[in-house]
């Protein structure tokens, strides 16, 4: 599903963010993705749905060569993704099913259908009761559990969560994780979680892949953190 | 593809773009406030420039060349000078006065005095006959007032000499810098109105990046904006074209009695609505490019 050969990715500004890195991850795999601040990280992901583009090598993801999509192409690429941020990125002036509805709006999903997909989706990360609200009513948790409605209403092959637990406390970090994992199991999504959160890593063992300095240090597929280098 | 997909949503485009205004409030209030004084602006100087052009134009073509004919040359063979006359580049029209006409004239422009006096010359008219010429130049006045004098018979040509040569000049400067001041003025409220308008987007760039995360094409994203930069230049030219009409029906009507014949104003109908037209288009031109450029800025890849 997310395969990488040789790929280095070096800034305009000389910093050489990722560095000769393969990796393959197959359909419906949970995978967490750790490393220091720095390591090189957000600009893997930022390769994958093409923020970024690849100095060198090849990046394929959902079947696609990545780095050879052309510009006014990458919004319909974006469609085989879903993305979750650290800081929920809601569009602040849309209610709750408003935003779920934005991702199938985009690709001229009949009305009706929308209705339902949102409404199914709403229930699953269970803000079914929220629908008519604005994001600013909203607590932290309950903005992530909006953010990944949006990300996955339109079934996504993969689904991208750059630290998701980044803004909030430990037990609806847990929340979160499950919400995962059950999206994970539900619809046989691949899942890739970017954290910092040694807790969480440990607590739901799966494979990890740990970056450091632009390289995979390792990539661990019985899971835990400390089972590693360290 | 795209653009069909554009054409089907475009009454939901109009939605969201009505919906962004108004989930946007005073950042929306702001652009049309915007919009609203630099429009105003506009028209006021607008309208005066084009009354003040109408008016220069008014009076350059009150300008004419006088041309006396020989006291001894008969109305019958003076007239056979006027196709000469008319020959000469730049002519626009020729009118001949005979000798009584010229006479009825002077009498009427003498007081009662004046006007038994001259009377007395109905039976032996010292005057000559003379031709008014129109001229499509008013900058020409003075080489064709040189050319009548040189044909035969043309006693003297008057068409008010230097004095007439430096107000057509003085009218010249104010009608080019009337129009200058105009297109300043102009340029400079379009770029507020752009600027604003740039604000207004710049302060959603998020929004642009989320469109963009769940796969919005650049079109989809690009419309509602463009939509919202044209509805926020039509709401920003209500203002000023109820001022426009309201006012320059006033000043009209208050002007017609004082001013002279020859600096009348401009009829207000179709004047108010032409200018009304300007308006909208100004706004919603400026608008929807001003929006465009915006977003396009957040739309690169």
């Amino acid at each position: 599903m997310i395969k990488l050969e040789n790929v280095t990715k070096i800034y305009k500004t000389g910093v050489r963010a990722v560095n000769n890195m393969n990796i393959d991850i197959g359909p419906g795999e949970f995978v967490y993705v750790i490393g220091p601040t720095g390591a090189g990280k957000s600009t893997f992901i930022k390769l994958l749905y093409r923020e970024e583009k690849a100095t060198s090598g090849r990046v394929v993801v959902a079947g696609q060569d990545v780095s050879k999509i052309k510009n006014r192409k990458v919004p319909y690429f974006r469609r085989n993704i879903g993305v979750v941020f650290q800081n929920f990125r809601l569009l602040p002036k849309k209610t709750v099913f408003e935003n779920v509805a934005f991702t199938l709006e985009v690709t001229d999903t009949p009305r009706m259908e929308i209705r339902k997909k949102v409404r199914r989706t709403l229930e699953l990360v269970g803000l079914e009761d929220k629908a008519n609200a604005f994001p600013h009513e909203l607590s932290g948790g309950q903005q992530q559990r909006v953010a990944i409605a949006r990300a996955i209403v339109n079934s996504p092959k993969v689904l991208i969560a750059d630290e998701p637990t980044g803004n909030l406390d430990p037990d609806t970090s847990t929340e979160i994780i499950e919400l995962l994992e059950r999206i994970n199991e539900l619809n046989h999504t691949t899942v890739l979680v970017v954290t910092h959160d040694k807790e969480i890593v440990q607590k739901y063992k799966k494979r990890t892949i740990l970056i450091e300095d632009g390289c995979i240090k390792t990539d661990t597929s019985t899971g835990g953190y400390l089972n590693g280098t360290h | 593809m795209e653009l069909i997909s554009c054409i089907k949503n475009f009454p939901k485009h109009c939605k969201t773009a009505f919906q962004n205004i108004w989930r946007n409030g005073v950042m929306s209030v702001s652009s049309i406030f915007a919009v609203t004084i630099t429009l105003v602006l506009i028209a006021v100087i607008g309208v005066v420039a084009i009354n003040i052009q109408d008016m220069t134009y008014d009076i350059e073509e009150s300008l004419t060349i006088y041309v006396k004919i020989d006291r001894e040359v008969k109305d019958e063979d003076a007239q056979k000078i006027q196709p000469s006359i008319e020959e000469i580049e730049g002519v626009k029209s020729v009118e001949f006065s005979s000798k009584d006409n010229e006479l009825d004239k002077l009498i009427e422009s003498q007081n009662e005095d004046g006007k038994k006096l001259f009377e007395e010359y109905r039976k032996n008219n010292p005057l000559g006959s003379a031709f008014v010429v129109e001229v499509e130049d008013t900058k020409q006045l003075e080489g064709i007032a040189e050319k009548i004098q040189q044909l035969d018979h043309v006693n003297d040509t008057n068409y008010g000499g230097e004095s007439t040569s430096s107000l057509v000049e003085s009218l010249e400067s104010v009608r080019n810098g009337g129009a200058i001041f105009v297109a300043g003025l102009t340029i400079i409220a379009l770029f507020m109105i752009a600027n604003t308008i740039k604000i207004t987007i710049t302060s959603r760039q998020t929004e642009i990046s989320i469109m963009r995360m769940v796969g919005a094409s650049n079109w989809y994203i690009r419309l509602p904006y463009m939509l919202e930069g044209i509805f926020i230049g039509i709401l920003g030219s209500i203002v000023p074209i109820l001022v426009l009409y309201f006012g320059y029906t006033a000043v009209y009507d208050s002007a017609a009695g004082l001013l002279p014949s020859m600096m009348a104003l401009r009829e207000p109908i179709p004047f108010i609505w032409q200018c009304a037209g300007i308006l909208v288009g100004l706004g919603s031109g400026v608008g929807l490019i001003g929006s465009f450029v915006s977003v396009r800025k957040f739309l690169k890849f």
